[in-house]
This record gives structure tokens, C-alpha cells and sequence, in this order.
């Protein structure tokens, strides 16, 4: 049973049936969190929600004037990419809100449950941002919610790409929330302690450029041809309580491995991952 | 026939609690000695009325647990089964035994299913890489009388044989 369930899909209506069946048990277990929620927002003072009110109005303000100066460099990016005849990048991004169920699912797996699923067009391995960046991707999906993996998860990996140099390299989780690893970068690459680090596309799973991970720690073990790097992601993984679901707008390019994308984008005229480049 | 009908409502709705106990939130530290709170009631049950809860039963509690985890199916449900035929085995020993003893024994068969657990992680190379992966044993053997005497009150008001 438990071979057909890791090489086949015949057990996927078992699963769902079944999962469905919990779901009501999650949204239990989940309720106690959710009532001290509710009233710690209703009992909040006048004077917290006045200040809170004036702070995010500032942060809106602060916001709105950054976007504006994204627009101008998003035009002038298009117009200097025009000159060097590399295709536009366009960004058609769609989002959803989702909350994140506070229940524990396991024990060393970094899971979570979120309450959006097949229903509001949730698939398999969509990935999920939070407001500072990249948080995981869903793993399994079920009629009325669905359960994703985080980044920090020792199973999850993906192809990371650094801010300052391009240097991309395998970022993989190690099992704690505020920590990730980088694997096989050699002894000579180009990093420091603070590069940030985004998605790089090539994965086939996550859009380019959103950003990770922090680089927190290098060593540089004698003998070795690799070295240790290691990353604090940038969203906060253990307090976050709503994700955005992202869809691309083209979900059938993102599942497909590279090798085929590469081939397929050039029919679809999409940009080519490997077009994006430094600008002079 | 009332009986019988009052018999289920009981065991489902200890085995809804017990789910209720293992998806719960905890702080992270906590995580990894959290009780197999649904093995335990399954061990209770199966050692005083294994008329009602058996290996067949076990399986099922087993499936459900893999799909919370997102585990393989049948991963927790082989090894659940396996600690229900064992607590029938020796249920009528065990029942006479005095409280710690039985933590004991209750200690001693979760390392079948752990184990068989754990197998199941190396071989999907997902294997916990902690002494940690072990501690549920000892949690679970020292919540044990507190269960048994729960269980047992709410046994006898309930007249369930």
C-alpha cells in the first residue's frame, strides 16, 4: 500500500476523502488561537488603534511613493532592454489570500495547513509568498484546503540566485525555521555575509526574482571543496498567519522541467529565464 | 442496542480529542515529545475491550494519522496495527499490572511502530536525524496513568464493558 502511494496516484481519492474528513478537526483545533485573535482585536484600546492607524498610514505613504519610483524603473528597465533587443519581462501576477491554520501536523516536517483549496484553483506545487518573501509551495491539494511544505523543510529545495553576483546555488532547508542552507557553493565563489538572495525561475516551480533569504553565516572548512553557507529567510516562517497563493500566467510553462521550458517559451514568446541578465 | 450506540459515541468522541491533542498547536521546543496521544487511547481500548477496538480499527486510526502528517499511506497505519495486535496479546496480563509497570510496557511497544516509522523515513530518505525522534516513547509513557485513570472513570460511570 505503502509503495503505490509513493510511486502511483491510484490512493489520491483515499487521501482526499480522508483528508476532507479531518478538515472539520483542523478547523478545531484551530479555533482556540483563532478566539484570542478575535479578542485581542476587539478589546484593543482606543489609543493602540489610533496609533496603529497613524503607523500604517504612514507605511502606506512610504509605500505609495516607492511605488511610484518602481514605475519609472520598471519603464526605463523596459526601455534599456529595448536597446539591447532582450525580451520585456512582464509581470502578470495573480494573487490570493490565504490563512495559514495554526495546527502542529508534524512532529520534524515543516507543514502547513492553509484554508484555500481545489476549489479556489489551488494546484499542486503553487508557490506561496508572504509580505517579505518567498514562504513555500503547496504539496498536496484537497477540496477545501490544502497542506504546503516551507522552504526551511530538509525535504525542500530550490534554485536560488544571489542579489549582487547571480551566483545561483541549491537552496535547501535544514529542519528550523530561521535557518536555510546553500549547498554546493565552491570554496571560490563570490558571497557575503549579507547578500540577499531570490528565486531564480530555473526551478520551474517559483516565479523569478522574489526575494528568500539572507546569507547569515559562511565557513570555510579546511579540505573541503564546498562551502557552508547558511541563511536566515527573510519571511518570518514561524509567526506568518496569511500567505498569498501566486498564479503566473502560465501555470503549464512553470510545472514543466527546464529543459523542456526553455524550448516551450520560445513558442509561447515568453521570456527566457536565461535572458535575464545584468544590465550595463 | 442503546448500549451499543452509546459505546460508539464514546469511543469516537475519544479518539476526536485525541486527534484534537495531536494537531494542536505547541511552542516549536515542545514539538518533538509531543505523546502519541491517538496510539495511546488505541492501546487503552485494545487492552481493556479489545471487543470493540482491534488491529482492524487501529489500521484506520493509523490511515488518518498519514494523511494529518502527510505521510505515506499505511505508514502510521502498519505500525498502529502492529501496537493494537501486541496490547491484545497481552491485554489480560497487562490490565493486572500496577500503574508504572504499565507505563513501562507502554514504552516498550511503541518502539515497534517507531521503529517501522522510522524505517519508512530512511527509506524515503527523510529520515529525522535526532535522538529527539525517540522521546514520544517517554512522553507517552508518562501521560499513561493519567489517561488510565481517566478512561477508566469515564469507563465505569459509562458502565462500558
Amino acid at each position: 500500500m505503502m509503495t503505490v502511494d509513493h510511486r502511483y496516484q491510484h490512493l489520491q481519492v483515499v487521501r482526499s476523502s480522508l483528508a476532507t474528513v479531518t478538515y472539520p478537526l483542523q478547523y478545531l483545533a484551530h479555533f482556540p488561537s483563532a478566539i484570542s485573535e478575535i479578542f485581542s482585536e476587539t478589546l484593543a484600546t482606543r489609543t493602540d488603534l489610533l496609533s496603529n492607524n497613524k503607523k500604517l498610514r504612514e507605511q502606506a505613504l512610504f509605500n505609495q511613493t516607492k511605488l511610484q519610483r518602481l514605475a519609472l524603473l520598471e519603464q526605463e528597465n523596459a526601455r534599456l532592454r529595448q536597446l539591447l533587443s532582450s525580451p520585456i519581462q512582464t509581470s502578470n501576477e495573480q494573487v490570493l489570500i490565504a490563512e495559514i491554520l495554526s495546527v502542529d501536523l508534524h512532529p520534524f516536517k515543516q507543514l502547513i495547513t492553509i484554508n484555500k483549496g481545489k476549489r479556489q484553483g489551488v494546484f499542486d506545487g503553487q508557490p506561496l509568498i508572504a509580505a517579505k518573501g518567498i514562504i513555500g509551495q503547496v504539496v498536496e491539494v484537497y477540496p477545501m484546503h490544502s497542506t504546503a511544505l516551507l522552504i526551511s523543510d530538509p525535504n525542500h529545495a530550490l534554485l536560488a540566485e544571489s542579489n549582487r553576483t547571480n551566483l545561483r546555488a541549491l537552496l535547501v532547508g535544514s529542519g528550523k525555521t530561521d535557518r536555510v542552507e546553500l549547498k554546493n557553493v565552491s570554496s571560490s565563489a563570490d558571497i557575503r555575509i549579507g547578500d540577499l538572495l531570490h528565486t531564480s525561475g530555473l526551478d520551474g516551480r517559483y516565479p523569478p526574482n522574489y526575494p528568500i533569504a539572507e546569507v547569515t553565516t559562511i565557513n570555510n572548512r579546511p579540505g573541503e571543496a564546498f562551502l557552508y553557507v547558511e541563511a536566515r529567510p527573510l519571511a518570518d516562517l514561524d509567526t506568518i498567519r496569511e500567505v498569498l497563493l501566486l498564479w503566473t500566467n502560465s501555470p503549464k510553462d512553470e510545472e514543466s522541467n527546464p529543459e523542456e521550458n526553455n524550448s516551450s517559451l520560445d513558442r509561447t514568446s515568453n521570456p527566457e529565464p536565461t535572458a535575464k541578465q545584468k544590465l550595463p | 442496542m442503546r448500549r451499543t450506540t452509546q459505546t460508539y459515541y464514546i469511543l469516537i468522541s475519544s479518539f476526536i480529542i485525541a486527534t484534537l491533542l495531536t494537531i494542536v498547536p505547541i511552542p516549536a521546543w515542545a514539538k518533538p515529545f509531543r505523546p502519541e496521544w491517538i496510539l495511546l487511547l488505541i492501546i487503552y481500548w485494545s487492552i481493556t475491550t479489545p471487543r470493540w477496538i482491534g488491529v482492524g480499527s487501529a489500521w484506520g486510526l493509523g490511515l488518518v494519522v498519514d494523511v494529518l502528517r502527510g505521510a505515506l499511506l499505511a505508514q502510521h497505519a502498519l505500525g498502529f496495527a502492529l501496537t493494537a495486535f501486541i496490547s491484545i496479546r497481552f491485554h489480560q496480563r497487562v490490565r493486572i499490572y500496577p500503574l508504572h509497570q504499565q507505563a513501562l510496557f507502554i514504552a516498550m511497544i511503541l518502539l515497534p511502530h517507531m521503529s517501522v516509522s522510522l524505517w519508512v523515513y530512511g527509506v524515503l530518505g527523510q529520515d529525522p536525524k535526532s535522538w529527539t525522534y525517540w522521546s514520544p516513547a517517554l512522553t507517552s509513557a508518562l501521560v499513561w496513568p493519567w489517561i488510565y485513570i481517566v478512561m477508566r472513570a469515564i469507563r465505569r460511570t459509562t458502565d462500558l464493558d
